[in-house]
């Protein structure tokens, strides 16, 4: 069975600026892919790629082993694609942009469900409709067709956290029938929601493509330590300990791999209190983007 | 591509209308004023016979062909060679606008292009729409002389308003051509029109320059202008074969290149 997205070496340059620069990595069928980054790691640039809004400057991009760019029609017929702030057109309604899609993809089987679902008025034009409902006549015109490969550019950026649920809730639905979903966003708590898997994409240069179980599993834990002996922060700098921070009658140390080391060193003092934790995505995410700094 | 057609149809009638009424209304006016203007036809003549040649030439008007006493040529030289022409630029470069450019711009182009359409097909779709509407806009213009002629006892030959609305439509082609390729070029509207605007304006000049000195008399050659000759296509009836040549020549060069062009280029909303 053909990898849902399968993009090799994706190259691509405006001018002298390279947006993406050799990004490789596939999404299998009815996973749900999360595609992390900062603004300006080329996110949206690689989703542009595999819409084919934009074309390549080298690299191979293949959904459902078919070529993004030549088989683009094709492709479409399987693809639902929500971007982060939805444009539509203003003098429009709901009802006028749901006909439209299904002149071109046919009669919908559930929009009557999307729109009562997500407790959406299609008798409004668009340029009268708050965001929040902007991206809910988005989500419907994503939907309504029942996309194979749902691929969506920070789908809930602005959005407040009732409708963020309502959203989460619809894609998990999606993702037990099978739907294979590409989400691209900078918001960790989001990713961890929906998604499987993720690559966390740095200047245009994919560092990481990990099972989000696997990149929970990263050594590395927090540690909060209180002692009634008296001690210095420097008395537990060594390897592994990236960061320490001093607490009233204690630390607070950020450890990476073996755990050893420090809790030998920390048992040659008297403990008043000690706390290990792991650590959040939110912060293994933010070292990838420390690794180079 | 229906489903595209049909939008851009209920989008934009109503611009046909009002551009359609308002170059009626004009026409109207001109043509009511004009048996006034026929019995003092000798007077008008003598008038603009006292104007220098070079105000002729700016204007783009033949002095030979200057009549008060046949309808075809008066109109030829009052709606149709300022009035009309403004219009039918305007709508022709709005229309193209509107269509590509318009779409990147306001970032509705993603919704078209995420579906399982071509963009050849989005942009014959768009392409159709505006050509038919040109097309309608043009033929309403020109074959209203004739009622309007009847209603204020005027009369006109029906084959040489047909053959005028052949040509104009021709030019208008050619305009809508360069406006496609404009706006498929750039991402922005205002750009668009402003390249487009710039080429017509710079043509012009062209023109004015070329009937000014007999030494740069060519440079008309690369203007419409020089072949979209109002007065003269309604008073005879025909035109130099160059102008089909040119107008249609322009009109699917441009048209090719913007579909090549769009189909090429990256779209980022």
């Amino acid at each position: 069975m053909a990898n849902a997205i399968e993009i090799i070496d994706l190259k691509k340059r405006f001018g002298s600026v390279r947006a993406v620069d050799g990004v490789t990595f596939e999404a299998e069928q009815g996973e749900s892919f999360g595609f992390l980054g900062p603004n300006g790691a080329g996110k949206t640039t690689t989703i542009r790629c595999l819409m084919d809004f934009i074309r390549p400057t080298s690299g191979r991009i293949n959904v459902f082993g078919k070529d993004a760019q030549k088989d683009s029609v094709e492709i479409k017929k399987l693809i639902g694609y929500l971007p982060g702030n939805v444009k539509l057109y203003g003098n429009w309604n709901g009802w006028d942009h749901i006909r439209f899609i299904e002149n071109i993809r046919g009669k919908s089987k559930n929009v009557d469900n999307l729109i009562q679902s997500l407790d959406f008025n299609p008798k409004i034009k668009f340029h009268s409709l708050s965001s929040g409902n902007k991206q809910k006549l988005g989500l419907i015109l994503t939907l309504m067709n029942e996309p194979k490969l749902l691929v969506m550019d920070e789908p809930t950026v602005g959005l407040d956290p009732l409708l963020q649920n309502t959203i989460y809730g619809l894609l998990n639905d999606l993702k037990k029938k099978g739907t294979t979903i590409f989400v691209s966003s900078h918001n960790l708590p989001e990713v961890e929601k929906i998604c499987d898997r993720v690559g966390i994409i740095k200047m245009g240069k994919m560092i990481e493509v990990e099972t989000l179980k696997e990149l929970g599993k990263k050594r590395m834990h927090k540690i909060e330590l209180r002692l009634n002996d008296k001690f210095t922060a420097n008395d537990f700098k060594f390897d592994g300990v990236t960061s320490i921070e001093e607490i009233p009658s204690g630390l607070l140390m950020t450890v990476e791999g073996d755990l050893n080391p420090i809790i030998q060193k920390i048992s040659k003092f008297e403990i008043a209190d000690i706390e290990i934790s792991h650590a959040n995505l939110e912060e293994i995410f933010l070292k990838f983007y420390e690794k180079d700094k | 591509m229906l489903g595209i057609i049909w939008r851009s149809i209920k989008d934009k009638k109503l611009s046909l209308i009002i551009y359609s009424v308002a170059s009626v209304g004009f026409l109207e006016m001109y043509i009511a004023l004009f048996p006034s203007l026929q019995k003092q036809s000798q007077q008008l003549s003598e008038l603009m016979k006292s104007y220098p040649d070079s105000f002729f030439k700016a204007f783009n008007i033949d002095p030979n062909q200057l009549s008060f006493t046949e309808i075809g040529s008066y109109l030829g030289m009052e709606q149709f060679n300022f009035i009309w022409p403004v219009m039918a630029i305007a709508f022709a470069i709005g229309f193209a606008n509107y269509s590509l450019a318009g779409e990147i711009e306001k970032g509705t182009a993603e919704i078209l292009l995420s579906q399982p359409i071509s963009r050849l097909k989005i942009f014959l779709s768009k392409y159709i729409v505006g050509l038919g509407f040109l097309a309608t806009f043009t033929f309403v213009s020109v074959f209203a002389i004739i009622p309007l002629a009847n209603v204020h006892g005027a009369s006109v030959d029906i084959s040489k308003i047909a053959f005028f609305a052949l040509v104009s439509f021709l030019f208008v082609w050619a305009v809508y051509g360069i406006a496609f390729l404009a706006s498929s070029f750039f991402s922005e509207k205002g750009k668009a029109a402003f390249a487009v605007s710039g080429v017509l304006v710079l043509m012009y000049v062209l023109n004015i320059i070329g009937g000014l000195k007999e030494s740069l008399n060519d440079l008309r050659y690369l203007s419409f202008f020089n072949y979209f000759q109002p007065a003269n296509v309604i008073d005879k009836g025909q035109t130099d074969s160059l102008t089909f040549f040119v107008f249609i020549g322009v009109a699917v060069i441009a048209s090719l290149l913007a579909t090549l062009w769009f189909n090429k280029r990256d779209i980022a909303v």
